[in-house]
């Protein structure tokens, strides 16, 4: 009866990713020099039942990569080896390249053999230097350590004495298998004499490093059965020669085993000095190295400081599904409370009550199901602890990263989109915001920058905040650097923020030199305008030397939009309320006529254009006077018009619908939303609307 | 689920189909009822901008938002006023991006009616002025010529904004 293994693969991608997430989160809070043991463990465990996972599902080169780091993470664990920053960038490596090799299984694409066998190899170069002798690196000749090896007299008071042959064949460095290893989990199942043959070691010139020339005599007295001791050698097998034979140990209570002592055991003369012997390598206390994997797996999955009570995966799709229904019913709901309020008499009075519990419950549903979107943004915090600490080490700066407020919930649309803007931000802060230590330190700063995220909840909307203690916005270079692009005139004087809001123009970067990590002056037009698409806003604020300061205001889902609902002759829009910036009336003559056609008015600190949303959607409006009806003040994209409509009506949560399932894109509208009396109201797309008005213009 | 309502179809179509027809003026017109999704009396629509003039806008159908064709305007028929009596029948069209839903207003419905694939005729060719496209074929039914519309056909780009894969 056999399983289809393929059933399992997500769920296995999925929790080796989550999985990986947080060992990577582990390493990067491992202290160099002061290691925490349980850290080490969460990151041992991790690896582990990735091993063991890929093993199961057949993705060796998965499992052979991850036993080497488990090898090395094996040694950190047992304090054999020092956990220092070259290791720990080693181990953040790995989870990468484990991370592409999963990627590279789920979509079945090749790996990258030569990334993964490079990196193994400094795995392993690692494990050796740390371990002399060490046979991944070889020596000249074998050294001996100690010579005292109880190889001729069997220890009373073991059940067996296996005599083991091990001749690895040379590749079986490649495929992550390390013999020291393999010698040292014998020696904890017993009392364990070495014999290291290296007869066939190559001169140094010869000398491939990546091969294995060593062979093993091992003789080892034991209570563990056959099975256990091949169990050692799992991981070698197809690598290796193996020859595991039972010799008559002298204990009474010996199992009457039929022992194939018979087959003579090939003791090759192995000269005295190829002796060597390992018994110094103490095996560790606890091992609970061998722990089922899922059980590894179940204690590494929950996120940090996710809620740990029971959790499912629901598609989205069904979440959605779920919304529409509690969007009619909120509807149908309306709809009844409109009706009741008819009735009258007795029975009224308690129809009416119960309209009124069941637009409470229906609210609480809805509440409900939109916080069921709702994620923590520590998902897209969570990468940036690591980012900063390879770019800081790239750029040879001292940077501190402190999140706060990454448990502040959002819906799963935005964050996903919002990830891409926020790795520019902090991106740039390490970049150009933090400067170098030795400039940090003459200017009376700690050597050691921080950079800094914010999240936090701010009315019906979410704010995040990214900032440095760096060298703030140099206004002077701005202004030059504007003025060379043409992007102002010569003369413009600008206020601060119009200053900052230059950085937002598109060809815009002040890095003096340009690195792969920033300045290609594709940034910050690109940041603005995907916050733009949320819905969002981004303003800036800074202070020479004392550092920037970038503020990202969000709205809490894609799903429902604050709107003001505006009349034009028989027909009802929504427009966003984030787009408008003042609703205002105009009196006779405020009105000027650029070229006898476009209609502009003044606004504050300029003219702006007027556009006749009637006109734009070809309606038939109560007035055509200016005067007589209202001008909403919208911006969109960086441009202000002044939108002409006959009355605004009120401002709602509307629920955003897609005009596209059934119908198709229209220039100028967003989306669709359906009012309390049932209607259909157009959103509209104050960016596309104003790009349609323009080109009318134009025409 | 899909190819299981085509099967269907094809099905039907290869003996007798039942059709819904309903009249625009004199003339009677019928639409495979496997793809009436319902019956509704007239009510105002929200008007889409830059939508073809037979596009009237769009209704809330039980939460979905779905566009509403006028077929006199389609068929270059004399406008008819809106009357409380005028109907939408709302129809699902397979195009190439999927299932689409729309309403079409019909000045009645008349009747269910069986017609044999026998009875079913070509449509003439009328030259270039009169397009014939989707029309499927003509019965005869009861003395009554029955146009059957080839709905898929006949609510193509001006809808869904993908042009229709002829082969499809």
């Amino acid at each position: 009866m056999a399983i289809d293994l393929a059933q399992f693969h997500d769920a296995f991608f999925e929790e080796s990713f989550e999985a990986l997430d947080s060992m990577e989160a582990a390493l990067l809070q491992l202290n160099p020099g002061a290691p925490e043991p349980e850290l080490i463990g969460t990151i041992f465990r991790v690896a582990h039942s990735i091993k063991g996972g890929s093993a199961t599902f057949g993705f060796s080169e998965v499992a052979s990569f991850t036993h080497t780091c488990e090898t090395l993470l094996d040694e950190l664990r047992a304090n054999r080896m020092q956990v220092t920053r070259h290791v720990t960038d080693l181990l953040l490596k790995s989870v990468d390249v484990m991370r592409d090799m999963l990627r590279a299984q789920q979509r079945k694409e090749a790996i990258d053999a030569q990334k993964v066998a490079d990196l193994q190899f400094d795995l392993e170069l690692a494990i050796a230097q740390k371990n002399q002798p060490a046979p991944a690196a070889p020596a000249p000749a074998p050294v001996v350590v100690a010579a005292a090896a109880p190889a001729e007299a069997a220890k009373p008071g073991f059940a067996h004495r296996w005599r083991i042959s091990f001749r690895p064949y040379p590749q079986l460095f490649v495929h992550g298998n390390d013999p020291l290893r393999m010698i040292r989990e014998l020696s904890e199942l017993g009392e364990l004499s070495v014999k290291l043959d290296g007869n066939a070691l190559p001169s140094l010139e010869q000398l491939e490093p990546e091969s294995c020339y060593l062979a093993w005599d091992l003789t080892l007295d034991t209570d563990a059965a056959r099975e256990v001791v091949n169990g050692v050698f799992d991981w070698a097998e197809g690598d290796c020669e193996l020859k595991i034979e039972e010799e008559a140990a002298p204990v009474a209570a010996q199992p009457a085993v039929a022992a194939p002592v018979a087959a003579a055991a090939p003791t090759p003369e192995a000269k005295p000095s190829n002796v060597v012997n390992i018994a110094d390598a103490k095996p560790t206390a606890a091992e609970p190295a061998h722990q089922p994997a899922a059980a590894a797996a179940v204690e590494v999955a929950p996120k940090a400081g996710a809620t740990d009570g029971g959790s499912i995966r629901v598609s989205t799709e069904k979440i959605d599904e779920l919304m529409n229904t509690v969007g009619e019913l909120v509807i149908t709901q309306s709809m009844l409370t409109q009706l009741g309020s008819k009735f009258t008499g007795h029975v009224a009075e308690q129809l009416r009550s119960g309209l009124a519990t069941l637009e409470r419950n229906v609210r609480e549903l809805q509440e409900s199901v939109m916080r069921v979107r709702m994620l923590p943004i520590s998902f897209v915090f969570s990468r940036f602890p690591r980012m900063v600490r390879d770019l800081s080490g790239r750029l040879g700066k001292h940077v501190e990263l402190k999140m706060t407020g990454d448990q502040t919930e959002l819906d799963k649309t935005v964050m996903e989109k919002i990830g891409d803007p926020l790795v520019h931000l902090v991106r740039n802060s390490v970049d150009h915001g933090i400067e170098m230590p030795d400039v940090r330190a003459a200017a009376g700063k700690p050597q050691t920058g921080t950079v800094f995220l914010n999240a936090y909840h701010k009315g019906g909307s979410i704010t995040v905040e990214v900032g440095d203690d760096g060298g703030g916005l140099n206004k002077d270079r701005i202004l030059k650097k504007a003025r060379e692009r043409n992007l102002i005139g010569p003369n413009e004087t600008l206020t601060d923020d119009q200053i900052y809001e230059l950085i937002f123009m598109a060809g815009f970067s002040t890095a003096e030199q340009t690195t792969d990590i920033s300045g290609r002056g594709v940034g910050m037009d690109v940041v603005r305008r995907n916050i733009k698409e949320l819905g969002g806003t981004i303003e800036v604020k800074s202070t020479l030397g004392k550092g920037s300061r970038f503020i990202i205001t969000l709205p809490l889902t894609l799903a429902i939009v604050d709107g003001q609902s505006v009349a034009v002759g028989t027909e009802t829009y929504i427009v966003p309320l984030i787009t408008i910036i003042e609703s205002l009336q105009l009196k006779q003559g405020m009105v000027n006529r650029v070229a006898g056609q476009g209609e502009v008015f003044w606004f504050r600190d300029g003219y702006v254009p007027v556009v006749r949303l009637h006109e734009v959607f070809g309606l038939e409006p109560r007035t055509t006077q200016l005067h007589e009806g209202l001008i909403m003040v919208v911006e969109g994209e960086g441009r202000k018009v002044g939108l002409f409509v006959d009355d605004l009506l009120g401002q709602q949560q509307v629920v955003i619908k897609s005009l596209e399932t059934n119908f198709r894109r229209v220039d100028g509208v967003s989306g669709a939303t359906i009012l309390g009396d049932g209607a259909v109201a157009l959103i509209l797309d104050v960016p596309g609307l104003i790009r349609v008005a323009t080109q009318r213009l134009a025409a | 689920m899909t190819n299981q309502v085509a099967a269907q179809i094809d099905a039907a179509a290869a003996g007798s189909n039942q059709m819904l027809t309903f009249t625009l003026g004199d003339e009677t017109y019928g639409v495979d009822i496997l793809r009436v999704q319902e019956i509704r009396g007239w009510q105002p629509v929200t008007r889409i901008p830059q939508a073809p003039s037979h596009v009237l806008g769009v209704l809330n159908l039980r939460g979905s938002i779905v566009p509403i064709v006028d077929l006199r305007m389609r068929f270059n028929l004399q406008h008819a006023e809106y009357t409380p009596l005028t109907v939408i029948i709302v129809l699902s069209v397979q195009s190439p991006i999927g299932r689409r839903d729309f309403g079409v207003v019909v000045d009645g419905v008349s009747d269910v009616i069986d017609v044999a694939a026998s009875d079913v005729k070509p449509a003439p060719e009328f030259g270039a002025h009169v397009s014939t496209e989707f029309i499927e074929g003509l019965a005869a039914v009861s003395g009554r010529m029955v146009m059957l519309l080839d709905i898929d056909q006949l609510i193509g780009a001006d809808v869904t904004g993908v042009a229709l894969n002829p082969a499809a």
